[in-house]
């Protein structure tokens, strides 16, 4: 009998000390926070459908050049997307000394799509939406030059416009 | 041994004696003499130069956008605008606050943006704007000057509801 | 039912609580591990800047961050405005602080005649130089004497890596020895 009773005893205070334990990893687990895990750095691709030299763009689809001071970017500000494309003629003119890609994001951060680097006195005529807007939500162009070779930050500029078409062919 | 310890103090006494004979004044007995007790302040603490400013710029993307309808009148043939239209912010700062123990000269530079029919300006670029130095034990009275970069007009008709970009703000502190 | 029999159950039931808490709390922990959604991490934008290999922590600077507006960005800078330039050494002895109080990374360049002959790494919140290294064949360029030149601070979002839309030019007196 007084075996038995220590026996329990000693299975109970066991259990204590397994609880306690058990119950202080699951305080630990629920309150810590990964650390950001820093991925390493890839370089951006080149844009594969880049065409040399100014494009010539319908006036409709309000095309100018915009001034930075660090570089200047020639875009459409009439985003209509077809087939989840639109043609905003994205242009890094000669003068620059940078390296340019194109970023569509909506509101809250998201990427839609975006383009790949484009050199000096080059040009992308579309952009594919991965996500496709709907028409008239609004979005965000993120501009956004390299320098060369080292792909180091040389600035970003942002203009904000709305999705005036969407349409499905 | 002892000889030669007695010849040497006696060259001591004869030495300290002559070196008596050489004070430059003598007191007579019962006679008393001020001497002036001098003390110098040396002031060598240096306060070298210490520059220290802060700026803080606020987010510089301002959109113009139009939100409504624009109404048919069947009877006119024609629309009534139904519109309401503006900038989401007019108005983006830079602020310069002078932390040094000198004064500094702050100038800011920036390329008005004259695309899409909308103009930027930015305040305070005429002169340098003097701030002077802090002052001790008040670290919340240091002077600061500020740089307001606005937005007005209408984008044009080729292009609505689109941001502007700025620039670069260039922030000269001599 | 005997006082013992009681105790026991009593025991039991004590034993069967505990494991029933432990099962649970085993559960949760097994799930917070590896079952928990996890923020999503971008890859960076831009390649990373390397470190200033020159910087080094800032004593005594405890001060609490600035505040920083959405969007926008906020530093602190404290430096010297007197330069000294050693071409034997190829290196610039000055100080330039970026306080830990700061939001932004700086990169540090010094400039004369419009030519940066002096290009920092990144000079992290919390951190100083006091001696920066020449770029390469820059100390050709120069001839000991006294020039005027400027210190052109770039700043960059420590996270994105992005450059931002203010930088500071600040002028310098820069004394070239051989």
């Amino acid at each position: 009998m007084k075996t038995d009773k220590k026996k329990n005893n000693l299975v109970i205070a066991l259990m204590i000390v397994i609880c306690l334990i058990s119950i202080i990893v699951m305080l630990w687990a629920l309150t810590r926070q990964e650390k950001n895990k820093q991925l390493e750095f890839t370089p951006p691709p080149f844009e594969s459908t880049a065409v040399t030299g100014t494009p010539e763009v319908p006036a409709e689809l309000g095309w100018k050049e915009l001034d930075a001071q660090e570089f200047k970017v020639s875009v459409c500000g009439i985003v209509k997307i077809i087939d989840s494309k639109a043609d905003i003629w994205f242009t890094n003119p000669a003068c620059n000394t940078v390296w340019m890609k194109l970023r569509a994001i909506d509101n809250s951060g998201n990427i839609l799509g975006e383009t790949g680097l484009i050199k000096p006195d080059e040009y992308i005529q579309s952009i594919h939406f991965g996500t496709v807007p709907d028409e008239g939500e609004e979005i965000i162009l993120k501009l956004m030059a390299y320098e060369p070779e080292t792909y180091y930050s040389a600035g970003s500029a942002t203009l904000k416009t709305m999705v005036a078409g969407n349409e499905t062919e | 041994m002892r000889k030669t310890i007695k010849m040497i103090l006696a060259l001591a006494t004869v030495m300290s004696m002559s070196t008596i004979a050489f004070a430059t004044e003598t007191v007579g007995q019962n006679g008393s003499q001020n001497i002036d007790v001098i003390a110098k302040y040396s002031d060598t603490v240096t306060t070298p130069d210490v520059y220290s400013v802060d700026i803080e710029w606020e987010d510089m993307t301002f959109t113009y956008s139009e939100a409504g309808t624009m109404d048919w009148n069947p009877s006119t043939h024609a629309y009534t605008e139904n519109v309401i239209s503006g900038w989401d912010k007019e108005s983006a700062e830079v602020t310069v606050t002078n932390h040094s123990n000198v004064a500094v000269d702050v100038t800011f530079a920036h390329a008005p943006i004259t695309t899409y029919g909308v103009t930027t300006a930015l305040s305070n670029t005429d002169s340098a704007v003097n701030l002077a130095a802090g002052v001790e034990h008040d670290v919340a009275g240091a002077a600061s000057t500020t740089a307001t970069l606005t937005v007005s007009g209408v984008p044009n008709e080729d292009v609505t509801e689109t941001g502007i970009v700025v620039g670069t703000i260039n922030v000269k502190i001599a | 039912m005997s006082k013992n029999q009681e105790r026991t159950a009593k025991e039991k039931g004590i034993i069967y609580a505990l494991l029933l808490i432990t099962i649970i709390a085993v559960c949760v922990t097994v799930w917070a591990i590896f079952f928990r959604e996890k923020e999503t991490v971008l890859a960076p934008d831009y390649a990373p800047q390397e470190e200033e290999e020159n910087s080094e922590a800032i004593p005594d600077d405890d001060t609490e961050k600035m505040e920083q507006p959405e969007g926008g960005g906020s530093v602190s800078l404290s430096y010297s405005k007197e330069v000294t330039v050693d071409l034997g050494d190829r290196t610039a002895k000055l100080y330039f602080a970026n306080p830990g109080k700061s939001n932004q990374d700086i990169v540090l360049q010094l400039v004369i005649r419009e030519e940066v002959i002096v290009q920092s790494g990144t000079i992290k919140p919390g951190k100083q130089v006091m001696n920066l290294n020449l770029l390469d064949h820059k100390e050709k360029m120069l001839e000991p004497g006294v020039y005027e030149g400027k210190f052109a601070v770039l700043y960059y979002h420590p996270e994105t890596r992005e450059k931002a839309v203010v930088n500071t030019e600040i002028p310098v007196t820069i004394t070239v020895s051989e």
